[in-house]
Protein backbone atom coordinates (compact mmCIF):
# COMPACT_ATOMS: atom_id res chain seq x y z
CA UNK A 1 0.00 0.00 0.00
CA UNK A 2 1.37 3.21 -0.90
CA UNK A 3 0.72 6.17 1.79
CA UNK A 4 -0.79 8.69 -0.26
CA UNK A 5 -0.27 12.62 0.79
CA UNK A 6 -3.81 12.82 2.17
CA UNK A 7 -2.48 10.56 5.10
CA UNK A 8 1.45 12.32 5.76
CA UNK A 9 -1.07 15.14 7.75
CA UNK A 10 -2.21 12.62 10.07
CA UNK A 11 1.02 10.73 10.60
CA UNK A 12 2.31 11.68 14.44
CA UNK A 13 5.20 14.48 14.56
CA UNK A 14 7.87 14.28 17.39
CA UNK A 15 8.75 17.93 18.13
CA UNK A 16 11.69 18.03 20.61
CA UNK A 17 11.02 21.64 21.60
CA UNK A 18 7.10 20.76 21.70
CA UNK A 19 7.52 19.37 25.02
CA UNK A 20 6.60 21.80 27.44
CA UNK A 21 4.82 20.30 30.66
CA UNK A 22 7.33 16.83 30.93
CA UNK A 23 5.14 15.64 33.65
CA UNK A 24 2.19 15.37 31.77
CA UNK A 25 3.64 14.66 28.58
CA UNK A 26 5.09 11.26 29.85
CA UNK A 27 1.64 10.72 31.52
CA UNK A 28 0.16 9.91 28.67
CA UNK A 29 3.68 8.05 26.74
CA UNK A 30 3.15 5.74 30.04
CA UNK A 31 -0.29 4.60 29.15
CA UNK A 32 0.40 4.76 25.49
CA UNK A 33 3.35 2.28 26.66
CA UNK A 34 0.89 0.36 29.10
CA UNK A 35 1.28 -2.91 26.99
CA UNK A 36 5.08 -3.15 27.55
CA UNK A 37 4.63 -2.71 31.31
CA UNK A 38 2.64 -5.85 31.26
CA UNK A 39 4.88 -7.68 29.29
CA UNK A 40 7.81 -6.56 31.64
CA UNK A 41 6.02 -7.80 34.32
CA UNK A 42 5.23 -11.30 32.74
CA UNK A 43 8.94 -11.07 31.75
CA UNK A 44 9.71 -11.19 35.49
CA UNK A 45 7.52 -13.44 36.45
CA UNK A 46 8.23 -15.90 33.79
CA UNK A 47 12.03 -15.40 33.88
CA UNK A 48 11.67 -15.79 37.85
CA UNK A 49 9.98 -19.68 37.41
CA UNK A 50 11.30 -20.65 34.26
CA UNK A 51 13.61 -22.87 34.87
CA UNK A 52 12.27 -24.68 38.09
CA UNK A 53 10.52 -27.93 37.64
CA UNK A 54 7.31 -26.96 39.78
CA UNK A 55 7.31 -23.74 37.41
CA UNK A 56 4.44 -21.32 38.35
CA UNK A 57 3.20 -23.63 41.60
CA UNK A 58 6.01 -21.70 43.37
CA UNK A 59 4.53 -18.29 42.81
CA UNK A 60 2.46 -19.58 45.75
CA UNK A 61 4.45 -22.36 47.32
CA UNK A 62 7.15 -20.32 48.09
CA UNK A 63 5.45 -17.53 49.53
CA UNK A 64 3.54 -19.99 51.94
CA UNK A 65 6.91 -21.40 53.09
CA UNK A 66 8.98 -18.26 53.59
CA UNK A 67 5.59 -17.40 55.85
CA UNK A 68 5.27 -20.75 57.73
CA UNK A 69 9.14 -20.36 58.55
CA UNK A 70 8.21 -16.85 59.83
CA UNK A 71 5.23 -17.80 61.55
CA UNK A 72 7.29 -20.46 63.72
CA UNK A 73 10.10 -18.68 64.28
CA UNK A 74 8.77 -15.62 65.15
CA UNK A 75 5.76 -16.90 67.60
CA UNK A 76 8.79 -19.41 69.57
CA UNK A 77 11.45 -16.05 69.71
CA UNK A 78 9.64 -12.85 70.54
CA UNK A 79 6.57 -13.29 73.04
CA UNK A 80 5.23 -9.98 72.50
CA UNK A 81 1.56 -9.79 74.21
CA UNK A 82 -0.01 -9.15 70.80
CA UNK A 83 -3.15 -11.08 69.91
CA UNK A 84 -2.38 -12.99 66.94
CA UNK A 85 1.35 -12.38 66.47
CA UNK A 86 2.39 -14.63 63.61
CA UNK A 87 -0.47 -13.09 61.53
CA UNK A 88 0.68 -9.56 63.02
CA UNK A 89 4.07 -10.35 61.65
CA UNK A 90 3.55 -11.94 58.57
CA UNK A 91 1.03 -8.41 57.34
CA UNK A 92 3.79 -6.23 58.08
CA UNK A 93 6.21 -8.02 56.18
CA UNK A 94 3.54 -8.62 53.17
CA UNK A 95 3.59 -5.14 53.00
CA UNK A 96 6.65 -3.60 53.42
CA UNK A 97 8.45 -6.49 50.63
CA UNK A 98 5.94 -4.57 48.19
CA UNK A 99 8.25 -1.31 49.55
CA UNK A 100 11.38 -2.78 49.66
CA UNK A 101 11.48 -4.97 46.59
CA UNK A 102 9.52 -2.68 44.20
CA UNK A 103 11.86 0.28 45.17
CA UNK A 104 15.38 -1.58 45.13
CA UNK A 105 13.88 -3.53 41.77
CA UNK A 106 12.70 0.32 40.38
CA UNK A 107 16.54 1.29 40.75
CA UNK A 108 17.69 -2.27 39.18
CA UNK A 109 15.34 -2.17 36.71
CA UNK A 110 15.98 1.18 35.00
CA UNK A 111 19.56 1.24 35.18
CA UNK A 112 19.71 -2.71 33.80
CA UNK A 113 17.76 -1.47 31.05
CA UNK A 114 20.11 1.09 29.83
CA UNK A 115 20.87 -0.95 26.87
CA UNK A 116 17.46 -0.51 25.49
CA UNK A 117 17.22 3.46 26.60
CA UNK A 118 20.21 3.97 24.65
CA UNK A 119 18.96 2.29 21.52
CA UNK A 120 15.33 3.08 21.02
CA UNK A 121 12.46 5.84 22.54
CA UNK A 122 10.88 3.93 25.26
CA UNK A 123 9.13 6.16 28.23
CA UNK A 124 11.91 5.39 31.08
CA UNK A 125 9.09 5.09 33.69
CA UNK A 126 7.53 2.47 31.90
CA UNK A 127 10.78 -0.14 33.96
CA UNK A 128 9.71 1.54 36.94
CA UNK A 129 5.95 1.12 36.50
CA UNK A 130 7.15 -2.62 35.93
CA UNK A 131 9.21 -2.75 38.81
CA UNK A 132 6.57 -2.10 41.12
CA UNK A 133 3.80 -3.89 39.28
CA UNK A 134 5.86 -7.05 39.82
CA UNK A 135 6.33 -6.70 43.96
CA UNK A 136 2.36 -6.08 43.18
CA UNK A 137 1.91 -9.27 41.70
CA UNK A 138 3.81 -11.12 44.18
CA UNK A 139 2.03 -9.89 46.77
CA UNK A 140 -1.62 -10.48 45.31
CA UNK A 141 -0.15 -14.08 44.52
CA UNK A 142 0.97 -14.04 48.48
CA UNK A 143 -2.05 -12.76 49.95
CA UNK A 144 -3.99 -16.51 49.03
CA UNK A 145 -1.57 -18.20 50.86
CA UNK A 146 -1.83 -15.65 53.94
CA UNK A 147 -5.31 -16.04 53.83
CA UNK A 148 -4.68 -19.65 54.96
CA UNK A 149 -2.23 -19.42 57.56
CA UNK A 150 -4.66 -16.60 59.19
CA UNK A 151 -7.47 -18.91 59.41
CA UNK A 152 -4.89 -21.75 60.62
CA UNK A 153 -3.17 -19.84 63.24
CA UNK A 154 -6.82 -18.79 64.86
CA UNK A 155 -8.13 -15.59 63.01
CA UNK A 156 -11.25 -14.83 62.27
CA UNK A 157 -12.13 -14.21 58.73
CA UNK A 158 -14.74 -11.62 58.59
CA UNK A 159 -15.78 -9.33 55.59
CA UNK A 160 -13.39 -6.86 56.38
CA UNK A 161 -10.67 -9.13 54.90
CA UNK A 162 -11.52 -7.88 51.41
CA UNK A 163 -10.62 -4.36 52.54
CA UNK A 164 -7.15 -5.34 52.50
CA UNK A 165 -7.56 -4.30 48.78
CA UNK A 166 -6.62 -0.63 49.96
CA UNK A 167 -3.23 -0.34 51.99
CA UNK A 168 -2.52 -2.79 49.37
CA UNK A 169 -3.11 -0.24 46.53
CA UNK A 170 -1.84 2.32 49.09
CA UNK A 171 1.89 1.04 49.55
CA UNK A 172 2.01 0.55 45.64
CA UNK A 173 1.41 3.98 44.91
CA UNK A 174 3.62 5.18 47.58
CA UNK A 175 6.41 2.28 46.77
CA UNK A 176 6.20 3.46 42.97
CA UNK A 177 6.66 7.92 44.28
CA UNK A 178 9.76 6.51 46.30
CA UNK A 179 10.87 4.07 43.48
CA UNK A 180 10.73 7.19 40.74
CA UNK A 181 12.87 9.54 42.64
CA UNK A 182 15.46 6.40 43.80
CA UNK A 183 15.67 5.14 40.32
CA UNK A 184 16.07 8.88 38.67
CA UNK A 185 19.21 9.69 41.38
CA UNK A 186 20.60 6.21 40.36
CA UNK A 187 21.01 7.36 36.67
CA UNK A 188 23.27 10.02 38.25
CA UNK A 189 25.03 8.39 41.25
CA UNK A 190 26.01 5.14 41.12
CA UNK A 191 26.02 4.54 45.17
CA UNK A 192 22.22 5.40 45.54
CA UNK A 193 21.56 1.64 45.38
CA UNK A 194 24.06 1.01 48.53
CA UNK A 195 22.63 3.85 50.51
CA UNK A 196 19.34 3.21 49.92
CA UNK A 197 20.12 -0.55 51.25
CA UNK A 198 21.48 0.89 54.24
CA UNK A 199 18.40 3.72 54.58
CA UNK A 200 16.00 0.28 54.18
CA UNK A 201 17.20 -1.59 56.70
CA UNK A 202 17.03 1.41 59.19
CA UNK A 203 13.51 2.40 58.27
CA UNK A 204 12.41 -1.62 58.61
CA UNK A 205 13.68 -0.97 62.41
CA UNK A 206 11.86 2.43 62.82
CA UNK A 207 9.07 0.58 61.75
CA UNK A 208 6.52 -1.59 63.97
CA UNK A 209 6.77 -4.07 61.42
CA UNK A 210 7.99 -7.43 63.64
CA UNK A 211 7.09 -5.50 66.68
CA UNK A 212 4.07 -3.58 68.09
CA UNK A 213 4.09 -0.03 67.98
CA UNK A 214 2.88 -0.38 71.65
CA UNK A 215 6.17 -1.02 72.85
CA UNK A 216 7.73 2.22 71.62
CA UNK A 217 7.51 5.34 73.98
CA UNK A 218 4.81 7.70 73.49
CA UNK A 219 6.78 10.32 71.94
CA UNK A 220 8.15 7.72 69.25
CA UNK A 221 4.55 6.10 69.23
CA UNK A 222 2.88 9.65 68.52
CA UNK A 223 5.73 10.21 65.54
CA UNK A 224 4.85 7.14 64.33
CA UNK A 225 1.54 8.51 63.21
CA UNK A 226 3.27 10.55 60.59
CA UNK A 227 5.15 7.44 59.52
CA UNK A 228 3.48 6.60 56.01
CA UNK A 229 4.97 2.59 55.87
CA UNK A 230 3.43 2.27 60.01
CA UNK A 231 -0.51 3.43 58.69
CA UNK A 232 -0.17 1.11 56.03
CA UNK A 233 0.54 -1.67 58.21
CA UNK A 234 -1.92 -0.60 60.70
CA UNK A 235 -4.51 -0.04 58.52
CA UNK A 236 -4.18 -3.78 56.91
CA UNK A 237 -3.97 -5.19 60.68
CA UNK A 238 -7.24 -3.37 61.81
CA UNK A 239 -9.12 -4.90 58.91
CA UNK A 240 -7.24 -8.41 58.93
CA UNK A 241 -6.72 -8.94 63.00
CA UNK A 242 -9.40 -6.88 64.58
CA UNK A 243 -11.98 -7.06 61.84
CA UNK A 244 -13.13 -3.83 62.34
CA UNK A 245 -12.98 -0.36 60.41
CA UNK A 246 -10.09 1.18 60.24
CA UNK A 247 -9.49 4.96 61.89
CA UNK A 248 -10.65 7.56 59.19
CA UNK A 249 -7.66 9.80 60.14
CA UNK A 250 -5.28 6.71 59.19
CA UNK A 251 -6.96 6.57 55.93
CA UNK A 252 -6.83 9.87 54.96
CA UNK A 253 -3.05 10.29 56.07
CA UNK A 254 -2.31 6.97 54.34
CA UNK A 255 -3.83 8.07 51.25
CA UNK A 256 -2.13 11.61 51.53
CA UNK A 257 0.71 10.21 51.65
CA UNK A 258 0.97 7.72 48.86
CA UNK A 259 -0.75 10.22 46.59
CA UNK A 260 2.10 12.98 47.67
CA UNK A 261 4.69 10.22 47.11
CA UNK A 262 3.67 9.92 43.37
CA UNK A 263 3.19 13.22 42.40
CA UNK A 264 6.68 14.29 43.79
CA UNK A 265 8.30 11.19 41.96
CA UNK A 266 6.51 11.68 38.82
CA UNK A 267 7.81 15.50 39.02
CA UNK A 268 11.54 14.45 40.18
CA UNK A 269 11.67 11.37 37.83
CA UNK A 270 10.61 13.62 34.61
CA UNK A 271 12.41 16.41 35.27
CA UNK A 272 15.98 14.11 35.18
CA UNK A 273 14.40 12.18 32.46
CA UNK A 274 15.46 14.58 29.68
CA UNK A 275 19.05 14.05 30.33
CA UNK A 276 18.91 9.99 30.71
CA UNK A 277 20.39 9.11 27.51
CA UNK A 278 23.31 11.23 28.63
CA UNK A 279 24.31 9.42 31.65
CA UNK A 280 22.99 5.77 31.27
CA UNK B 1 13.49 17.96 25.48
CA UNK B 2 12.88 21.08 25.40
CA UNK B 3 15.32 23.76 24.40
CA UNK B 4 13.46 26.59 27.03
CA UNK B 5 15.77 29.21 29.26
CA UNK B 6 15.29 26.65 32.12
CA UNK B 7 17.32 23.80 30.08
CA UNK B 8 20.33 22.82 32.03
CA UNK B 9 22.49 20.60 31.14
CA UNK B 10 24.69 19.54 34.07
CA UNK B 11 25.29 22.85 34.80
CA UNK B 12 25.73 24.23 31.87
CA UNK B 13 23.49 27.02 31.00
CA UNK B 14 22.27 27.37 27.54
CA UNK B 15 21.17 30.79 26.40
CA UNK B 16 17.43 30.88 25.78
CA UNK B 17 16.69 31.06 22.13
CA UNK B 18 13.98 33.82 22.08
CA UNK B 19 17.10 36.09 23.29
CA UNK B 20 19.38 35.08 20.25
CA UNK B 21 17.28 36.74 17.75
CA UNK B 22 19.38 34.71 14.96
CA UNK B 23 18.82 31.74 16.08
CA UNK B 24 15.43 31.84 16.63
CA UNK B 25 14.63 33.19 13.12
CA UNK B 26 16.66 30.24 12.28
CA UNK B 27 14.19 28.14 14.40
CA UNK B 28 11.13 29.64 12.62
CA UNK B 29 12.08 29.31 9.44
CA UNK B 30 12.84 25.74 9.61
CA UNK B 31 9.23 25.06 11.36
CA UNK B 32 8.21 26.76 8.07
CA UNK B 33 9.57 24.45 6.23
CA UNK B 34 8.47 21.78 8.02
CA UNK B 35 5.61 20.78 5.70
CA UNK B 36 3.82 17.85 5.30
CA UNK B 37 5.70 16.42 2.78
CA UNK B 38 9.30 16.78 5.04
CA UNK B 39 10.23 13.62 7.01
CA UNK B 40 12.77 15.06 9.26
CA UNK B 41 13.88 18.23 10.01
CA UNK B 42 17.04 18.92 12.48
CA UNK B 43 17.66 22.44 12.95
CA UNK B 44 20.42 24.02 14.67
CA UNK B 45 21.40 20.79 16.55
CA UNK B 46 24.18 20.72 19.18
CA UNK B 47 24.92 17.70 21.68
CA UNK B 48 27.39 18.00 24.21
CA UNK B 49 28.38 15.60 26.63
CA UNK B 50 30.21 16.74 29.63
CA UNK B 51 33.53 14.04 30.76
CA UNK B 52 34.41 14.83 34.20
CA UNK B 53 38.38 14.42 34.33
CA UNK B 54 37.86 13.03 37.94
CA UNK B 55 35.41 10.68 37.86
CA UNK B 56 32.58 12.33 40.07
CA UNK B 57 29.20 9.93 39.80
CA UNK B 58 28.62 9.37 43.36
CA UNK B 59 26.29 10.87 45.63
CA UNK B 60 28.41 11.07 48.14
CA UNK B 61 31.13 12.28 46.24
CA UNK B 62 29.00 15.35 45.09
CA UNK B 63 27.67 15.93 48.21
CA UNK B 64 31.46 16.30 50.27
CA UNK B 65 32.44 18.80 47.33
CA UNK B 66 29.80 20.78 47.78
CA UNK B 67 30.04 20.92 51.46
CA UNK B 68 34.24 21.54 50.87
CA UNK B 69 33.56 24.17 47.71
CA UNK B 70 35.80 22.49 45.85
CA UNK B 71 35.83 22.83 42.06
CA UNK B 72 34.75 19.81 39.85
CA UNK B 73 36.79 20.11 36.16
CA UNK B 74 35.58 18.25 33.15
CA UNK B 75 35.90 17.95 29.66
CA UNK B 76 33.22 19.09 27.37
CA UNK B 77 32.50 17.29 24.37
CA UNK B 78 30.91 18.40 21.30
CA UNK B 79 29.62 15.40 19.37
CA UNK B 80 27.11 17.32 17.34
CA UNK B 81 27.79 21.34 16.39
CA UNK B 82 24.63 23.12 14.36
CA UNK B 83 23.64 20.55 12.35
CA UNK B 84 20.70 21.60 9.96
CA UNK B 85 19.37 19.21 7.88
CA UNK B 86 15.88 18.54 6.00
CA UNK B 87 14.83 15.11 4.68
CA UNK B 88 11.88 15.03 2.44
CA UNK B 89 9.57 12.18 2.35
CA UNK B 90 10.63 8.77 0.50
CA UNK B 91 14.12 10.27 0.28
CA UNK B 92 17.16 7.27 0.78
CA UNK B 93 19.66 9.11 3.40
CA UNK B 94 23.36 7.79 3.66
CA UNK B 95 25.10 9.96 6.61
CA UNK B 96 29.09 8.79 6.29
CA UNK B 97 31.91 9.82 7.98
CA UNK B 98 35.03 8.80 9.93
CA UNK B 99 34.58 6.92 13.49
CA UNK B 100 33.50 9.04 16.33
CA UNK B 101 31.84 11.74 13.59
CA UNK B 102 28.54 12.01 15.19
CA UNK B 103 26.62 9.84 12.89
CA UNK B 104 24.99 8.11 15.34
CA UNK B 105 24.54 10.66 17.90
CA UNK B 106 22.76 11.98 15.20
CA UNK B 107 20.52 9.07 14.32
CA UNK B 108 20.06 8.87 18.03
CA UNK B 109 18.64 12.39 17.91
CA UNK B 110 16.27 11.63 15.45
CA UNK B 111 15.03 8.12 16.89
CA UNK B 112 14.26 11.10 19.91
CA UNK B 113 16.57 8.38 21.83
CA UNK B 114 17.92 11.45 23.56
CA UNK B 115 17.28 14.89 23.04
CA UNK B 116 19.48 17.60 21.88
CA UNK B 117 21.64 19.75 23.98
CA UNK B 118 20.57 22.94 21.82
CA UNK B 119 17.78 23.55 18.63
CA UNK B 120 15.29 20.90 17.91
CA UNK B 121 14.31 18.44 16.13
CA UNK B 122 10.93 17.29 13.86
CA UNK B 123 9.96 14.04 12.81
CA UNK B 124 6.90 13.14 10.96
CA UNK B 125 5.80 9.42 11.65
CA UNK B 126 6.36 6.25 12.93
CA UNK B 127 10.17 5.83 13.54
CA UNK B 128 11.41 1.79 12.83
CA UNK B 129 14.82 2.32 14.74
CA UNK B 130 17.76 -0.42 13.78
CA UNK B 131 20.40 1.13 16.11
CA UNK B 132 21.31 -2.11 17.26
CA UNK B 133 19.27 -4.98 16.36
CA UNK B 134 17.62 -7.23 19.39
CA UNK B 135 18.60 -4.65 22.22
CA UNK B 136 15.71 -5.49 24.95
CA UNK B 137 15.96 -8.98 24.17
CA UNK B 138 15.89 -11.78 27.02
CA UNK B 139 18.23 -14.55 26.91
CA UNK B 140 15.91 -16.51 29.31
CA UNK B 141 12.61 -15.71 27.23
CA UNK B 142 11.62 -18.05 23.84
CA UNK B 143 11.76 -16.01 20.37
CA UNK B 144 8.31 -15.88 20.84
CA UNK B 145 8.24 -14.56 23.74
CA UNK B 146 10.87 -11.83 22.87
CA UNK B 147 8.72 -11.09 19.65
CA UNK B 148 6.01 -9.97 21.68
CA UNK B 149 8.30 -8.13 24.06
CA UNK B 150 9.97 -6.37 21.66
CA UNK B 151 7.16 -5.78 20.05
CA UNK B 152 5.70 -3.76 23.09
CA UNK B 153 8.96 -1.85 23.40
CA UNK B 154 8.69 -0.17 19.64
CA UNK B 155 4.77 0.49 21.06
CA UNK B 156 2.78 -2.34 19.67
CA UNK B 157 0.23 -4.00 21.96
CA UNK B 158 -0.35 -8.04 22.20
CA UNK B 159 -3.21 -8.12 19.30
CA UNK B 160 -1.07 -6.00 17.16
CA UNK B 161 1.99 -8.16 17.13
CA UNK B 162 -0.69 -10.87 17.27
CA UNK B 163 -1.23 -9.88 13.42
CA UNK B 164 2.25 -9.83 12.72
CA UNK B 165 3.63 -12.61 14.18
CA UNK B 166 3.25 -15.30 11.50
CA UNK B 167 5.48 -12.67 8.94
CA UNK B 168 7.56 -12.22 11.24
CA UNK B 169 8.98 -15.31 12.40
CA UNK B 170 8.11 -16.28 8.16
CA UNK B 171 11.05 -13.72 7.44
CA UNK B 172 13.20 -14.69 10.01
CA UNK B 173 13.14 -18.44 8.75
CA UNK B 174 13.27 -19.45 12.74
CA UNK B 175 10.07 -21.15 12.79
CA UNK B 176 12.02 -24.62 14.21
CA UNK B 177 13.44 -22.79 16.80
CA UNK B 178 10.70 -20.04 18.01
CA UNK B 179 9.70 -21.68 21.24
CA UNK B 180 13.25 -22.62 22.06
CA UNK B 181 15.20 -20.27 24.95
CA UNK B 182 16.95 -16.80 23.35
CA UNK B 183 20.15 -18.25 24.79
CA UNK B 184 20.65 -21.34 22.51
CA UNK B 185 20.29 -18.73 19.40
CA UNK B 186 23.26 -18.02 17.49
CA UNK B 187 24.12 -13.93 16.92
CA UNK B 188 23.43 -14.28 13.49
CA UNK B 189 20.00 -16.02 14.54
CA UNK B 190 19.03 -13.12 17.40
CA UNK B 191 19.98 -10.54 14.80
CA UNK B 192 17.82 -11.68 12.59
CA UNK B 193 14.49 -11.54 14.77
CA UNK B 194 15.86 -8.42 16.18
CA UNK B 195 15.66 -7.26 11.85
CA UNK B 196 12.33 -9.34 11.28
CA UNK B 197 10.44 -7.32 14.54
CA UNK B 198 12.45 -3.97 13.66
CA UNK B 199 11.09 -3.72 9.89
CA UNK B 200 7.57 -5.81 10.66
CA UNK B 201 6.30 -2.29 12.30
CA UNK B 202 5.75 -0.29 8.64
CA UNK B 203 7.53 2.58 9.25
CA UNK B 204 7.50 6.25 7.91
CA UNK B 205 11.14 6.41 8.75
CA UNK B 206 13.44 3.62 8.84
CA UNK B 207 16.88 4.31 10.78
CA UNK B 208 19.61 2.01 10.55
CA UNK B 209 23.12 2.02 11.91
CA UNK B 210 25.24 -0.41 10.50
CA UNK B 211 22.84 -3.03 11.63
CA UNK B 212 23.18 -5.03 8.05
CA UNK B 213 26.54 -6.04 8.92
CA UNK B 214 25.51 -9.16 11.07
CA UNK B 215 23.91 -12.26 9.08
CA UNK B 216 25.40 -14.54 6.01
CA UNK B 217 25.41 -13.00 2.66
CA UNK B 218 21.66 -14.68 1.90
CA UNK B 219 19.92 -13.28 4.87
CA UNK B 220 21.79 -9.19 4.15
CA UNK B 221 20.77 -9.26 0.43
CA UNK B 222 16.89 -10.53 1.88
CA UNK B 223 17.55 -7.71 4.55
CA UNK B 224 18.13 -5.26 1.72
CA UNK B 225 15.45 -6.92 -0.42
CA UNK B 226 12.85 -5.92 2.73
CA UNK B 227 14.44 -2.05 2.70
CA UNK B 228 13.65 -1.73 -0.78
CA UNK B 229 10.39 -2.71 -0.46
CA UNK B 230 9.91 -0.84 2.60
CA UNK B 231 10.86 2.29 0.78
CA UNK B 232 8.70 1.57 -1.98
CA UNK B 233 5.79 2.14 0.05
CA UNK B 234 7.07 5.48 0.67
CA UNK B 235 9.40 5.32 3.59
CA UNK B 236 12.06 7.54 4.20
CA UNK B 237 15.05 5.86 4.99
CA UNK B 238 18.43 7.22 6.97
CA UNK B 239 21.35 4.60 6.57
CA UNK B 240 24.63 4.74 8.84
CA UNK B 241 27.71 2.78 6.61
CA UNK B 242 31.06 2.85 6.10
CA UNK B 243 30.60 0.10 3.13
CA UNK B 244 30.28 3.72 0.73
CA UNK B 245 30.50 1.70 -2.36
CA UNK B 246 27.07 0.31 -1.32
CA UNK B 247 25.19 3.11 -0.82
CA UNK B 248 24.27 4.54 -4.16
CA UNK B 249 22.32 1.24 -4.67
CA UNK B 250 20.13 1.96 -1.79
CA UNK B 251 20.60 6.14 -1.37
CA UNK B 252 19.61 9.07 -3.38
CA UNK B 253 21.59 11.53 -1.38
CA UNK B 254 24.51 11.70 1.52
CA UNK B 255 25.33 13.52 3.83
CA UNK B 256 29.21 14.28 5.03
CA UNK B 257 29.46 14.32 8.63
CA UNK B 258 33.43 15.20 9.99
CA UNK B 259 33.95 16.18 13.51
CA UNK B 260 30.61 17.23 14.49
CA UNK B 261 29.28 19.03 11.66
CA UNK B 262 27.74 18.45 8.51
CA UNK B 263 30.52 19.19 5.95
CA UNK B 264 28.33 18.71 2.77
CA UNK B 265 24.72 17.01 1.85
CA UNK B 266 23.92 16.35 -1.30
CA UNK B 267 25.07 14.09 -4.30
CA UNK B 268 26.33 10.90 -3.33
CA UNK B 269 29.43 10.52 -5.37
CA UNK B 270 30.52 14.02 -4.06
CA UNK B 271 29.66 13.19 -0.90
CA UNK B 272 31.61 9.52 -1.37
CA UNK B 273 34.42 11.59 -2.66
CA UNK B 274 35.06 14.25 -0.13
CA UNK B 275 34.87 11.60 2.53
CA UNK B 276 38.01 9.90 0.56
CA UNK B 277 39.78 13.10 0.70
CA UNK B 278 39.04 13.25 4.34
CA UNK B 279 40.10 10.44 5.30
CA UNK B 280 43.13 10.75 3.71
CA UNK B 281 43.95 14.21 5.57
CA UNK B 282 43.24 12.79 8.87
CA UNK B 283 45.86 10.47 8.13
CA UNK B 284 48.47 12.80 7.90
CA UNK B 285 47.20 15.04 10.62
CA UNK B 286 45.64 13.29 13.53
CA UNK B 287 44.16 15.93 15.34
CA UNK B 288 41.02 15.74 16.49
CA UNK B 289 40.93 18.04 19.56
CA UNK B 290 38.82 21.03 18.31
CA UNK B 291 35.32 19.46 19.74
CA UNK B 292 36.98 19.24 23.40
CA UNK B 293 36.86 22.04 25.59
CA UNK B 294 37.86 22.18 29.23
CA UNK B 295 35.28 23.77 31.36
CA UNK B 296 36.04 24.24 35.15
CA UNK B 297 33.18 24.96 37.06
CA UNK B 298 33.32 25.95 40.92
CA UNK B 299 30.03 23.75 42.43
CA UNK B 300 28.26 25.38 45.01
Amino acid sequence: MVKSDGMATQLPVYDSGAIRFRGLFEIREFFRYRFLVLNLVSRDLKVRYKRSILGFIWVMLSPLLTMGVLVVVFSAIFRFSTPHYATFVLVGLLLWNVFAQGTVAAMSNLVGNSSVLRRMYVPPSVFVGSAIGSALVNLIFSLVPFAILAYVTGVQPTLWWLFLIVPCFLVTLFAFGVGLVLSSMAVYFTDTVEIWAVLLSVYFYLTPVIYPATQLGPIVFALEQYNPMYLFLNIARTVVIDGTRPAYHELGWATAFAIGACVIGWLVFTRLESRFAYHL
Amino acid sequence: MPTTSDDVHDGVTLAPSEEEPARSKLLRRHLMAFDSETAVSVADVTVRYRMPTERINTLKERVVRSITRRTVAYTEFTALSHINLQVKRGEAIALIGRNGAGKSTLLKVIARVQGPTAGRVWVRGQVAPMIELGAGFHPELTGRENVFLNGAMLGFSQQQMQAKFDSIVAFSELEAFIDSPLRTYSSGMQARLGFAVASSVDPDILIIDEALSVGDEAFQQKCIQRMKAIRKQGATLLYVTHAVDMIGELCDKAALIDEGRLLYFGEVDKAVTYYRERLQDSNMNISSQRRIAMVVRKRR
